[in-house]
């Protein structure tokens, strides 16, 4: 080989820069198509399309409806009129305007004078004042000038809404577009100089107080979302499709008149997901269901972003993002799903084993019967049976199934199961405290006590039904299921106990939240004979196993080894007789299984919650989460849905001891169920939230709310417009309990005390009875003040109103009510009304001592609109000219007429009137006394059912 | 497929893969005439060929195009933190190809009493421009294209927010410790993080000053630098290549090993019971229990350590490594063989543990020193 001066050959190593140089080169555009080429910018050259189609029809519309409108037809007419008129004086204005041009001639000459010679300054201001004072010929153009200028806004005035479409579309569309602004629209897009002012750019809004939590630093919001979710907030794309569709609900969100404006809120506050991301799986969307995964997998390639710990809720679980900001609050409006779903997590009492902040000092924590006194209630063997299987004896029952929950147990498990509850049943019933049960006066008769069970209010908490249907749950039903469903209660307890229960709950159950409805003892035999008569012979007839000993030995020796060696475990164990053993077992299962989250158990009257605490759970890591040898797909969402519907399907397959295993109960939630109870799960996150604002009113109405929910009010009243379920079960609404909207303006708060600690008869011919609750004096005030606060009325003092007796307005107001006849329907102390019993109405002299007057005033304005459904007329208000004609003074005397026109002063005077109505205050014995002797017939219509004994009435108090 | 995954499992298991290496190494890189003798005879020295390369690429090749049909292995091996110790492994053996081919070649040459290929090229060299510079720029735009390509290919591995109270499972060091991070397994790691790195940087520092042997300076080649050559690559492919391999495809949660085609199982268990040597001794050998004194305590230990590196160096130097002795005199020979013994501590702690379930040949937790 001959040596040349190059090593390499310079033409190859040319080429091979060349061709690596045009590599380098396609490369580098590759590399900015790629960089430019962002879907998020497709979205928004569709949704321009879809913006200036929308905006041309509405201009379009616009156009049609401003020309057909009649003021811009009038206008354009006048226009046009006084266009001519100005027109045809054409030849006149001619003159005048010489004559103008003339003195502002002079005018410009006095002031250049004026300039020049200082000294000849006051002449010329004067010849000028005296030229313009002088200057009046121009008055009728000036005129004619005006006139056209009106009508030339008025025009423009209606153009203007046209032209404001106008406008957008010469900035959107490029058809409508100029010739520069076109060229600036080709151009602003083009990679690089899109730094400037680009039409299609990334949107984002920035909350700097709601952040994301990054660990070591709180990181602002930014939400991208709008940079493809272009028409969310802008009415009009409801039908469009995805991204750009407008969300479903701009009343309460985003708008910026809403609660929760778009600027302040973002997205990701409330949907979660990844904010910042702007392609369809960096946003960390999340599918709502399979088929929809597979749509999105197909048309998106979506797959799970593993590192994003907060994807967004799935649509069924959007409204958990609602608690972060509203946990304090009992009822969460517009969030239906997670209202249902908290309601029944407090309902399964799931507080009981597992904290959750919100509900400390608010709901009662243990929400099953006390069990201390069980032995006078049942008998062991029902005991056994209920353990074993709460659902075969009450349907909807929300004690849980404990021990046929797992579907792998084996025999040996089944056996072991079988004695645990004999254990359980053995200490319940050794440690039952005993209970003196009053001896029945006479026995029942369950005829009556239907009755009474119809129409007491019964059915306001409680069902009777033994086959429930299976309907998803709401709100109304949830609050109709308030406490046990009735059934099969022959084959659990005695009549006498029942009687004994029904006398006075909190006498066996100081925490109960069963109020006591007065009952007479009559009334209280009937109903206990009423609901005795019902029994559950299939669950009776299940088999009882007998204690093992074996097995119980077992048990007993698994406990004593956890905390003791083997060899003291062993000693301990023979110590032990049969007895012994089984309360022993029983102690360490119900401390184990945490019967005591829901029971008063003797002996654990201060134990803790065995589960864990579930603030924050739904922003646990997903590792902390066990999935153990389960195919369970891996998102918090598929756990917590498993871990509710099938709570021990975690221990698949593990080996571990009888009592090392998962322990949550099954309570055989339905799925549409557990999807509403993971969705509160989720909401119980560590998520940031907007503190809400915390003024007194607020937590007052919240304190209110609580003792409302806990004590199921709205099951007989309608409170802010929702409850009152019961009322369907009544031939009327004013045979019903009443609805309480109004209730803080209209009654006196010192009454209202009184009237929940004894309530009194205020509506005569209603059966259904307020019960007596005795919440106490402090809960009572924060019941009054939630009913103040609630209607803005917050003078906790007011002075008792004095009637201006005498007075004309007082004098009319008397007129009024005489023209009125209201002693036709309500009570004037013991007077009767003068019409039949079932349209009877409250006593007329106890309205000073309870309503307020100002919203008397108001109800006598519109009775209707604060109570709709009552039979209460507005009073009959003369009119101006009523007053005027000839025989007024004969038919409404001079009092009213001196007031006519003034219907304020006479509503006034007629509440002045009422108020100075004397009489007993508290005429429930009265009023009991009459429908004792002639019944409530009209309550079943025209059927008459008042066939008993006036004896059996005794004893009675019938309250409002 | 399933039987050739399985048999890849059982293959990659820590313990066979590394005795494998360990012990089929002088086979490929023969140190004395015995190794010589069957490298040639089982054909070995065929990998330095032509026909070798293309043989062995395909061969790797064809193993991730098998792996990435497998959804387990897929997902370790397309993770973009991954992709280039996949690169790596293709590198490393063309660069190894690369030098060893040349080397094969002089030494046939060398053999026949000629003078190596380089010998032959131009005494001016070569001229800055067009032929160093102008290579060096082309190769720049090279290398712009493959990192754009790269970039747009693959996106960054970003994970989720740090969060000082979760510690990722594994959690992997970058891809460049992981062979630090395996010896972390074995050693204490005042050692492995800091003593052994540091006896590495100097290790290879010194190797100019050790390996003095003029033979093949200028040019590639094996036969007259046996020792030398398979030294380093020991040390290099088996002690460092390997356990980055290791560390990158086959260690999954909680450090356990996992085969390529396995299932990454978080409850993945392996007995974990490692005792001290002094334990061995007392508890087990001589069945009472662990003097309080700690030095009587780890005497042991002491006994074993010293004796490693006091007694293998005069050994040494009497007989396998009497030539290198002579070669370097005293000290160079000390620093030698000390170097030498630092690099076999790894696997023979390797197979202690593996073996005797050994944790520390000294434990004195107390002063926090454990060798």
């Amino acid at each position: 080989m001959e040596r040349q001066e190059r090593h390499y050959n310079i033409l190859s190593l040319n080429k091979l820069f060349g061709i690596s140089s045009i590599f380098f080169l396609v490369l580098l555009i590759w590399t900015f198509a790629d960089d430019y080429d962002r879907t998020w910018k497709d979205y928004q050259r569709e949704f321009r399309r879809m913006d200036t189609e929308l905006t041309a029809e509405l201009r379009t519309a616009e156009q049609a409806r401003v020309a057909e409108t009649a003021d811009y037809k009038e206008a354009s007419d006048k226009l046009a009129k006084a266009t001519a008129a100005l027109e045809s004086q054409a030849e006149d204005l001619k003159v005048l305007e010489e004559q103008r041009k003339k003195i502002d001639a002079e005018y410009y000459k006095v002031q250049q004078e004026q300039a020049f010679a200082k000294s000849l300054y006051d002449v010329a201001k004067y010849e000028y004042e005296a030229a313009v004072s002088h200057y009046d010929g121009p008055a009728e153009k000036q005129k004619r000038e005006m006139e056209v200028d009106e009508a030339k806004k008025t025009v423009s005035a209606l153009e203007r809404q046209i032209e404001v479409y106008s406008r957008k579309l010469t900035t959107i569309d490029i058809g409508s577009m100029t010739i520069g602004n076109r060229m600036a629209n080709a151009v602003r897009d083009l990679p690089v100089i899109d730094f400037m002012n680009p039409y299609l750019k990334i949107d984002q809004i920035i909350i700097p107080d709601i952040t994301d939590d990054m660990n070591i630093v709180q990181m602002p919001k930014v939400d991208r979302c709008t940079t493809c979710h272009l028409g969310i907030d802008k009415p009009g794309f409801e039908d469009a499709p995805q991204p750009y569709t407008t969300h479903p609900n701009l009343d309460l969100f985003l708008a910026s008149a809403s609660s929760h404006p778009m600027e302040d809120f973002g997205c990701t506050s409330c949907h979660a997901g990844r904010g910042r991301g702007t392609d369809f799986v960096t946003a960390a969307h999340t599918p709502s269901s399979h088929e929809q995964e597979e749509e999105w997998v197909e048309k998106y390639h979506w797959h799970e972003m593993h590192h994003w710990e907060t994807p967004m809720y799935p649509t069924q679980y959007t409204e958990a993002g609602c608690l972060k900001c509203h946990s304090s609050e009992p009822f969460i409006p517009g969030a239906d799903d997670l209202n249902i779903g908290l309601t029944l997590f407090e309902k399964a009492s799931c507080n009981g084993c597992h904290l959750v902040e919100r509900y400390e000092g608010k709901l009662v924590q243990r929400a099953g019967p006390n069990l201390s006194h069980l032995a006078s209630k049942t008998t062991r063997e029902w005991a056994y049976r209920w353990i074993d299987a709460p659902r075969d004896f009450r349907q909807n029952t929300w004690m849980p199934h404990f021990f046929d929950a797992v579907e792998w147990d084996d025999e040996e498990d089944q056996a072991r199961a079988d004695q645990e509850i004999h254990a359980i049943v053995d200490y319940l019933f050794d440690k039952s405290a005993g209970f003196d049960l009053e001896a029945m006066p006479r026995l029942g008769n369950a005829e009556r006590g239907e009755y009474l069970f119809n129409n007491l209010g019964c059915e306001g908490c409680h069902k009777l039904e033994l086959e429930l249907e299976q309907t998803p749950y709401t709100l109304a039903s949830l609050r109709q299921e308030h406490g046990p469903n009735l059934t099969g209660l022959g084959s659990k307890t005695t009549q006498e106990w029942l009687f004994n229960w029904l006398k006075d709950p909190k006498k066996y159950h100081p925490e109960t939240r069963m109020p006591d409805l007065r009952l007479s003892d009559v009334e209280a035999a009937d109903l206990a004979s009423y609901l005795h008569s019902f029994s559950n012979d299939p669950f009776m007839a299940s088999s009882v196993p007998s204690v093992d000993e074996g097995v119980q030995l077992d048990i007993a020796f698994q406990f004593l080894i956890k905390t003791n060696s083997d060899k003291v475990a062993k000693e301990t164990l023979t110590s032990m007789d049969l007895a012994e053993m089984l309360d022993y077992n029983g102690e360490k299962l119900l401390q184990h299984y945490g019967c005591t989250g829901c029971h008063l158990i003797p002996g654990f009257e201060n134990a803790k919650r065995i589960g864990v605490a579930l603030d924050g759970e739904g922003s646990k890591p997903l590792n902390k989460l066990d999935f153990g040898y389960t195919s369970i797909p891996h998102t918090k969402i598929d756990w917590f849905t498993h871990k509710v519907k099938d709570p021990r399907v975690f221990d698949l397959n593990k080996v571990t001891g009888p009592y090392d295993r998962l322990k949550m109960p099954d309570f055989g939630f339905t799925d549409g169920e557990v999807e509403k109870i993971v969705t509160v799960i989720m909401a119980l996150n560590n998520d940031d939230g907007r503190e809400k604002p915390v003024s007194a009113s607020r937590s007052f109405v919240e304190e209110g709310q609580w003792i409302i929910k806990d004590n199921n009010c709205m099951g007989c009243h309608l409170i802010e417009d929702r409850g009152g379920d019961i009322v369907v079960n009544f031939t009327a609404p004013e045979y019903a309990p009443p609805n309480l909207n109004t209730e803080g303006e209209k009654v006196q708060p010192h009454w209202l005390l009184d009237f929940f600690e004894k309530p009194i008869t205020i509506r005569p011919n209603i059966l259904v009875r307020m019960p007596s609750f005795h919440l106490g004096e402090e809960k009572w005030n924060s019941l009054i003040k939630y009913f103040q606060y609630y209607d803005g009325q917050t003078t906790p003092y007011e002075g008792d109103f004095s009637p201006r007796e005498n007075s004309i307005a007082f004098r009319a107001g008397e007129k009024i009510h005489e023209m009125g006849a209201c002693n036709n329907c309500h009570y004037y102390g013991t007077t009767e009304p003068l019409q039949e019993p079932q349209t009877w109405a409250p006593n007329l002299a106890l309205t000073k001592e309870r309503l307020r007057p100002d919203w008397v005033d108001a109800w006598m304005n519109d009775p209707q609109s604060i109570m709709p459904g009552t039979k209460m007329p507005r009073p009959y208000i003369p009119t101006e000219e009523e007053l005027s004609t000839a025989d007024a003074s004969e038919v409404f005397g001079t009092d009213l007429m001196k007031l006519a026109g003034d219907e304020e002063t006479m509503i006034r005077g007629l509440t002045d009137y009422i108020y100075a109505i004397p009489g007993k205050i508290d005429i429930s014995a009265e009023i009991q006394a009459f429908f004792d002797e002639n019944g409530y017939g009209f309550l079943e219509g025209e059927e008459e059912t008042d066939d008993w004994d006036e004896e059996d009435w005794e004893e009675e108090e019938w309250q409002d | 497929m399933e039987p050739f995954k399985n048999f890849i499992d059982v293959l990659t298991q820590p313990t066979l893969m590394l005795t494998l290496a360990m012990f089929t190494f002088p086979f490929f890189f023969p140190m004395n005439d015995w190794f010589d003798k069957w490298n040639r005879r089982l054909r070995l020295n065929l990998l330095w060929t032509k026909a070798g390369l293309i043989a062995v690429i395909i061969g790797l090749t064809l193993f991730f195009v098998v792996g990435v049909q497998d959804a387990e292995f897929r997902l370790i091996m397309l993770k973009p933190d991954n992709v280039p110790i996949v690169g790596l492994i293709f590198l490393v053996y063309f660069f190894m190809w690369v030098s060893m081919k040349q080397a094969s070649d002089n030494d046939k040459l060398l053999s026949t009493g000629e003078k190596p290929n380089e010998y032959h090229d131009p005494d001016e060299k070569v001229l800055v421009w067009p032929d160093l510079v102008y290579v060096e720029f082309i190769s720049l735009i090279l290398c712009m294209c493959l990192l754009l390509v790269w970039s747009i290919g693959l996106d960054a591995p970003l994970e989720e927010p740090a969060n000082p109270a979760a510690t990722p499972n594994p959690s992997k060091a970058p891809w460049y410790f992981l062979g630090l991070q395996e010896m972390l397994v074995y050693f204490d790691p005042w050692l492995a993080g800091v003593v052994f790195p540091t006896i590495i940087i100097f290790g290879l520092m010194a190797i100019p000053y050790l390996d003095k042997n003029p033979e093949g300076s200028g040019y590639y080649q094996f036969k007259n630098r046996r020792l030398a050559i398979s030294i380093y690559m020991f040390g290099w492919i088996i002690l460092w290549v390997l356990l980055i391999i290791i560390g990158t495809f086959l260690r999954g949660p909680n450090w356990n090993f996992f085969g390529p085609f396995e299932y990454w199982d978080i409850h993945k268990l392996e007995p974990l019971t490692n005792i001290n040597l002094s334990e061995i001794i007392y508890i087990k050998l001589f069945n009472t229990g662990l003097p309080s004194n700690i030095l009587v305590r780890e005497i042991f230990g002491f006994i074993v350590v010293f004796g490693y590196f006091l007694v293998f160096p005069p050994l040494l130097a009497k007989t396998v490594l009497k030539r290198i002795y002579l070669q370097l005199g005293n000290f160079g020979y000390g620093v030698f063989v000390f170097l030498l013994l630092c690099m076999l501590s790894l696997p023979i702690k390797m197979y202690l543990r593996w073996i005797f379930n050994l944790k520390y040949l000294i434990a004195i937790p107390e002063y926090f020193f454990n060798i």
